[in-house]
């Protein structure tokens, strides 16, 4: 059956002819709309709450356990803390008898250079602890610190003896 | 009875080999010839240089694992880097280890608390006694033994194992795992060689005669005689002994235990430290501070000594030959057997000619010996000085 198809646009644009009110019927039936709720915002409250539960699991799991200190570091570091005492009393002791500013400041420089080099074979102890090519270097290290400022002080004390026996020939 | 000896012959040898297991690091040989250089950069490892014959540069790495497991070898070995390469004639050669490594290294094998023996790091009681030349070189070659011979005598003189109750005990054999290190570099003898090397020991196992370029900051240098007028060595928080040393400059900073058989023709700058000298000979100075010297005995044509030191402390024997001694400086004391002597008591800068003893003239003349020293001790031996009135 052929038919005209450009008369059957004309009937469509008939039908599309709105009514007046249309608009505020549509938005007062969009009103009366029940609201439908969300399933995802119960889902990010459970991915919040297993967040919060699993970071704080993980804290009170990870709460940091009681270190171990190895007998052989904890020997060494009471050895270093002796020396270190003894050092400061000999360097207190130095100063006070010591009336050469040069050789103070030599002296100081030194120590500080060896405290420097220590401070380096530490760092290698905290890895290498059962070594004892390592406890030896830290050892000498703090020994060659004390005897220094030892040595200095009766090297002065012996300068500023009085002469006992001043002879001119011997 | 055969059967049973061979089989604990080959349990032995098998135990042995389980025991110490051996493993190649590097090995690597270079040709050089007479523009070649090199230089060798080290950490944390032992080198023993030994003179190579055919003319080429060969580079042999083995180390040796006692008492340890596989998986700590394992993690050992891939913690020491060793790097070659010859690039224009030059060799570079870099090997560093994280673990500290000596030629034999001891760690211990427990979970037990250790004691040390300080005072055995204590430095020893002054010596007053003459060395002989020969004495000295043989303490220096027994010295440079590469292993020791008696591992265990070595921790118990230094550790000792403290139980759960704090009982000190002796190490034994178990309570410690050794490493043993065997790198040998061979040189031909006209390398010209650079070697910066940290925490390292450093073994000059031949007489060498080539330009060497030294800088050791911790660990042990010990030598064969090395000569040559451009050497120069700068040795700091270190051990040395060194059999003889001809030309070159020498810088000593905290040399412990320093041990010098001869010395010709150098110049040594030096700051707290210890050394003896078992001979002096030609065409020596010292510069110094702060350091404790032994000069044991002078060659018979010494020709001169120079000596330029603060705040040291001497030992000298005198020379058995003829000789001259001049000291200038100011506030230095001289001991000569129970005597003391102020050589000149003012230390307010001026320096003054505080001692001199001319030639006898009796006999052959070896040399002078001259003194610039102020805030000094010096221990005389074995002579008779006159002090000049200034």
């Amino acid at each position: 059956m052929k038919q005209d198809i450009r008369t059957l646009f004309n009937e469509e644009d008939d039908l599309k002819t709105l009514p007046e009110n249309h608009r505020t019927e549509f938005l007062g039936k969009l009103r009366k709309q029940p609201k439908k709720k969300s399933s995802f915002s119960w889902l990010k409250i459970a991915a919040v709450l297993l967040i919060a539960l699993t970071i704080g699991f993980s804290l009170f799991t990870t709460q940091p356990e009681e270190v171990k200190v190895s007998p052989i570091v904890a020997q060494v570091e009471a050895v270093e803390a002796e020396y270190l005492a003894n050092i400061e009393t000999e360097w207190q002791s130095f100063i006070a008898i010591a009336d050469d500013a040069v050789l103070v400041e030599r002296f100081r420089k030194k120590l500080k250079a060896l405290d420097a080099d220590y401070q380096d074979v530490s760092v290698q102890f905290k890895d290498d602890s059962n070594n004892i090519l390592v406890i030896e270097a830290l050892v000498e290290n703090l020994q060659t610190r004390l005897q220094i400022l030892k040595d200095i002080q009766k090297h002065i004390k012996i300068l500023n003896q009085n002469n006992e026996h001043n002879e001119n020939t011997i | 009875m055969k059967i049973p000896f061979k089989t604990l012959a080959l349990m032995l040898i098998t135990s042995v080999m389980l025991n110490a297991q051996q493993h190649k690091i590097h090995t690597e040989s270079f040709t050089a010839d007479k523009s070649t250089t090199a230089i060798f950069n080290l950490e944390n490892i032992t080198v023993a240089l030994e003179e190579s014959t055919d003319g080429k540069v060969h580079v042999d790495y083995i180390m040796e694992f006692d008492g340890y497991s596989k998986k700590e070898i394992n993690t050992f070995l891939e913690e020491i880097k060793v790097e070659v390469g010859k690039f224009d004639n030059h060799i570079t050669l870099s090997a560093s280890s994280k673990n500290k490594i000596s030629i034999e290294t001891f760690v211990f094998n427990t979970t037990d608390a250790i004691s040390i023996n300080q005072s055995f790091f204590e430095s020893k009681k002054d010596s007053a006694t003459r060395k002989p030349l020969d004495s000295l070189r043989l303490e220096i070659e027994q010295n440079n033994h590469t292993r020791q011979g008696n591992s265990l005598k070595y921790i118990n003189d230094r550790f000792k194992k403290v139980d759960k109750n704090g009982k000190e005990t002796k190490f034994k054999k178990g309570g410690i795992k050794i490493m043993r290190s065997r790198f040998i570099i061979k040189i031909p003898p006209y390398l010209k060689l650079t070697v910066n090397a940290k925490e390292s020991g450093l073994y000059i196992r031949n007489n060498l005669t080539n330009e060497l370029s030294v800088t050791l900051n911790g660990g042990t240098l010990k030598t064969k005689e090395i000569s040559n007028p451009y050497n120069k060595f700068k040795i700091e928080n270190a051990t040395m002994e060194t059999i003889a040393i001809e030309g070159g400059d020498f810088e000593f900073i905290n040399v412990k235990n320093g041990k010098i058989g001869s010395v010709k023709n150098t110049k040594i700058t030096s700051e707290f430290s210890k050394v003896e000298i078992g001979e002096i000979q030609n065409n020596t100075t010292i510069t110094d501070f702060n350091s404790e010297y032994y000069f044991y005995n002078w060659a018979k044509d010494f020709k001169r000594f120079n000596l330029y030191s603060e705040y040291s402390k001497i030992y000298i024997f005198y020379p058995d030959l003829d000789f001259s001694f001049k000291a200038i400086g100011n506030n230095t004391k001289n001991f000569v057997g129970n005597y003391k002597i102020e050589m000149q008591p003012t230390s307010k800068g001026k320096k003054y000619n505080m001692m001199e003893r001319k030639p006898s003239g009796k006999g052959d003349f070896s040399g002078d010996i001259f003194f610039d020293i102020i805030h000094g001790i010096i221990y005389t031996y074995n002579d008779s000085i006159k002090k000049s009135n200034n």
